[in-house]
């Protein structure tokens, strides 16, 4: 009978990490006090959260800033000590084992680059081989399935300062999985990108993903990553998980949502949908049932909480009062049901 | 560094920053105080005199110099690299004041800061811990204002120093340079009345005597008349246009580095 | 062994990149090596200097004060040469980029030292050289094997030191925003070490040996050298032990950092 830290990468159970802030004082005096007598203040990041990955799953991690994300990262990756509960990887205490954990992980800070600037970048890839102690052989496979992905070869000879900061991702993404880790952290691996560069990257992790089933964890405000990406997405919010499963019916927890799409004749946008979205609520006066907000393709949508006011009512009145063009109704889109959720739809 | 202090500045922490800064800079001034009391100490031996000083003479003298030094420190030729290898100094040079003039006043106030914080507490030690015996009287009004002259001296090599780094992108070595230059060609380590002979015809012609040798000879000195101000100061003078005249034309040179490089 | 091997080809394979890519910076490789030249010369001109006047400081000569001063300036050349990113850690852990180096299945001390290497410190080699082998020339030191190699030991500790005084005083950043005023007035203390003891009265040369180990720096580890056996003072025989034990100690103040350090962001 196996355990659960043998069957699953990652297992976390009741993972709670608390900081004490120091209340700083004002003033000299303040400070004076300060070294004798510290005022602490203790928060809380992470509250009790518990769950497990499977092996070659790829989860999304979702939550507002402040929510503990970075935090449980952290913990997952030796660099913080819980305060109570436990975490597993790969069967090791991430803080107890760090170097040993660090033989199979890997990771990447959108932001921050861990490769070293002023080197062509080959170079790195040759001290990572190093450090992780990568064979020979293994080296020249992954090197090879890295250049048919996404011609690496090109970027060897730039120096890693030289490159954009699509060059840069990339090759922080190679550098990640170049040892061949079970598990990999990205953490915001498409932030300032262009849409072309993100398909590429979004690509690049999904085929490794499948070709090595390696079990991935995604921190990321991008949703079209997400959607791209992860079939599980875990919501974290104030250190607690407020959802963990499948992407798909994140919709359903909160209820019934439709998106009314609406096209106007000469209305001019920007004044409009404070406007209308005042008249809307006093019209339905339900807290929340009525958003409105302005789409990418100048369409505007109307998000109706089916259940606090009936659509029909929605589009009667709308109709009625304002020079509608054209209209659509659809689902809710995933996106707009994860801000819903950071708003405290659920809470 | 200085850029360093300067965002620290902007936070509700900067008052404790820039105190525990201030606090641990006048701790290494009073350690190296102490120090050289114990070498001179030890290198005077059984020795009233070495020529023509006593031990007293000497160490006030010593520690005196080494004091100002560290309060003349502006860091400007550091913040002047930077700014370059940054690029930050294109806004700047937009602003229509004279580059110069305004790289000094915003020295001026940390210049008042260091005197007050560092070189007075410095000077309290000196007298009570270490018995020093200041002769006060009209060389003190002459000793400041050969001081502020000092000032001037000290900021424009500084400058100029900065300019360097202007070609070179580099200026720990440059500045490092400079200062053991000063340091010993200026009396403030060992008092030119040390020196060899020939080595003091060579210190006595060279600007750097004008930074620690002349205002000390003002403040320390017995039986020196308005003669030997008048000298001093006129030394000091003397210097500062040269090398301010020096620093003016260099400048203009040097800026082009910069129109070159920038966009 | 293994392990020692490998960590040595990392950081060869790092540093010499390193290396390469700060040659391109022609002037900035120069200015510095001659920077280090004219601050150590400097320090020599001074000896000198005060030389011309006076026959001897203590019972210390012109001589045997510059293989002191040689001595001095080679136990600070490991900690110069290989421990130069200490002066950004308070800047690297501000801005989170510290983070960086907990990813990495090895010692991250050693880690983040690798990633850079301060050339002049090479200079300062070759000067402390210089001065240690003329001067014992002048004074006629009668090498003996036993003694050479307890004099490289002694200097192998007495650069420990100097590494732990640095790593222990940066490593406060984990906690003070003063990281490094705190470091400028440990270092202002650690120059007391440039000068032999006997020029301190009784107290300070007591604290120097037992509490502070700035006797530790130079002037214990030189007696083997420069005094005949009967008449090196007894703390002296302790000089090889010293680094180690200020090393460990350093290591775990990092240590405690780095367990404590928890980033920015949330």
């Amino acid at each position: 009978m196996m355990s659960d830290q043998e069957i699953f990468p990652v297992v976390v159970k009741d993972l709670t990490k608390k900081f004490r802030i120091l209340n700083r004082r004002e003033g000299l005096s303040g400070a004076f006090k300060d070294l004798f007598s510290r005022d602490y203040k203790t928060t809380t990041a992470v509250d009790g959260i518990s769950f497990s990955l499977n092996e070659g799953e790829i989860v999304g991690f979702v939550g507002p800033n402040g929510a503990g994300k970075s935090t449980t990262i952290k913990m997952l990756t030796g660099v913080l000590e819980p305060t109570g509960g436990t975490v597993t990887v790969n069967g090791l205490v991430p803080f107890r084992n760090r170097a040993k954990n660090a033989k199979n992980i890997g990771v990447v800070f959108g932001q921050r680059t861990q490769l070293w600037w002023d080197l062509p970048v080959i170079e790195s890839f040759k001290v990572l081989k190093e450090i992780y102690k990568v064979p020979d052989e293994q080296y020249e496979a992954t090197m090879a399935t890295f250049n048919e992905l996404v011609n690496i070869r090109e970027l060897y000879n730039k120096q890693v300062r030289t490159m954009s900061l699509g060059q840069r991702m990339l090759c922080d993404i190679v550098a990640a999985f170049l040892h061949n880790p079970k598990i990999i952290f990205l953490d915001e691996p498409t932030i300032g990108l262009d849409i072309s560069v993100k398909t590429k990257i979004r690509t690049l992790i999904l085929e490794l993903n499948r070709l090595r089933k390696t079990t991935i964890i995604l921190t990321t405000h991008d949703i079209a990553d997400i959607e791209a990406l992860c079939r599980r997405i875990v919501i974290i919010d104030k250190g607690r998980i407020i959802y963990d499963g499948d992407l798909a019916r994140v919709s359903s927890i909160i209820g019934d949502f439709r998106t009314l799409r609406l096209t106007f004749d000469q209305v001019h946008v920007p004044d409009f949908i404070p406007a209308l979205q005042k008249d809307l609520g006093e019209q339905f006066s339900a807290e929340g049932a009525v958003t409105v907000g302005e789409d990418e393709d100048g369409w505007i949508s109307i998000i109706v909480q089916e259940d606090l006011v009936s659509m029909i009512d929605v589009l009667s009145h709308v109709s009625r009062n304002y020079p509608v063009k054209d209209i659509k109704i659809e689902e809710i889109r995933t996106e707009d049901v994860i801000r819903k959720i950071y708003e405290g739809a659920l809470t | 560094m200085k850029g360093y202090l300067g965002m620290a500045r902007c936070s509700i922490m900067a008052n404790i920053v820039y105190r525990a800064h201030f606090f641990f800079t006048l701790g290494g001034t009073i350690l190296g105080i102490t120090l050289q009391f114990f070498l001179w100490k030890a290198i005077y031996g059984d020795a009233l005199l070495i020529k023509g000083m006593s031990f007293e003479d000497t160490f006030l003298w010593v520690a005196l110099s080494s004091t100002i030094f560290t309060m003349f420190k502006t860091y400007v030729d550091w913040e002047m690299c930077y700014s370059i290898i940054e690029g930050s100094i294109t806004q700047t040079l937009i602003k229509p004041t004279d580059y110069q003039l305004y790289m000094l006043s915003s020295r001026i106030g940390d210049l008042l800061l260091n005197t007050v914080i560092i070189a007075l507490p410095t000077i309290v030690v000196l007298i009570a811990g270490f018995h020093a015996a200041i002769p006060i009287g009209i060389n003190l009004l002459f000793f400041v204002l050969s001081l502020i002259l000092s000032f001037l001296l000290s900021f424009t090599l500084e400058f100029i120093v900065g300019l360097i780094s202007f070609r070179t992108n580099s200026i720990w070595g440059i500045s490092t340079t400079k200062d053991v230059i000063i340091m010993v060609m200026s009396g403030a380590v060992v008092p030119l009345a040390f020196f060899p002979d020939w080595l003091r015809g060579v210190a006595d012609v060279l600007p750097f005597r004008a930074m620690y040798d002349v205002p000390m000879r003002i403040l320390l000195s017995e039986n020196i008349g308005v003669m030997d101000y008048a000298k001093g100061l006129g030394f000091q003078i003397l210097w500062i246009t040269v090398l301010v005249v020096l620093s003016r034309i260099y400048f203009k040179q040097a800026i082009k580095v910069v129109t070159v490089n920038g966009g | 062994m293994n392990t020692i091997s490998r960590y040595l080809k990392i950081y060869t394979m790092v540093v010499s990149q390193y290396v390469k890519s700060r040659m391109q910076y022609r002037a900035d490789f120069i200015v510095g090596m001659f920077g280090m030249l004219a601050s150590n010369l400097a320090n020599v001109v001074i000896l000198w200097l005060v030389f011309t006047n006076i026959p001897s400081i203590k019972g210390w000569d012109y001589n045997e004060l510059l293989f002191f001063y040689g001595f001095f300036i080679l136990a600070l050349t490991p900690q110069q040469l290989f421990f130069d990113m200490f002066w950004d850690l308070g800047h690297l852990l501000q801005t989170g980029d510290f983070i960086r180096y907990y990813f990495r299945p090895i010692n991250m001390m050693f880690y983040f030292i690798s990633w850079r290497l301060d050339i002049k410190g090479l200079t300062q080699f070759l000067v402390g050289i210089a001065l240690t082998i003329y001067a014992s020339i002048q004074i006629g030191i009668n090498w003996t094997l036993p003694m050479a190699l307890l004099l490289f030991i002694n200097w192998v500790s007495a650069s420990l030191i100097m590494i732990a005084l640095l790593v222990g005083s940066m490593s406060s950043a984990f906690w003070i925003i003063n990281s490094v005023s705190l470091t400028g007035t440990i270092t202002s203390i650690r120059d007391f070490g440039r000068y032999p003891l006997d020029i301190f009265n009784k107290t300070f040369r007591i604290i120097f040996t037992f509490a502070a180990p700035i006797g530790f720096l130079a002037y214990y580890p030189t007696q083997i050298a420069l005094r005949p056996a009967s008449e090196i003072p007894a703390a002296a025989w302790f000089s090889p032990i010293i680094g180690f034990v200020m090393f460990f100690l350093a290591y775990q103040i990092w240590r405690k950092g780095i367990n404590s350090y928890s980033g920015t962001g949330s």
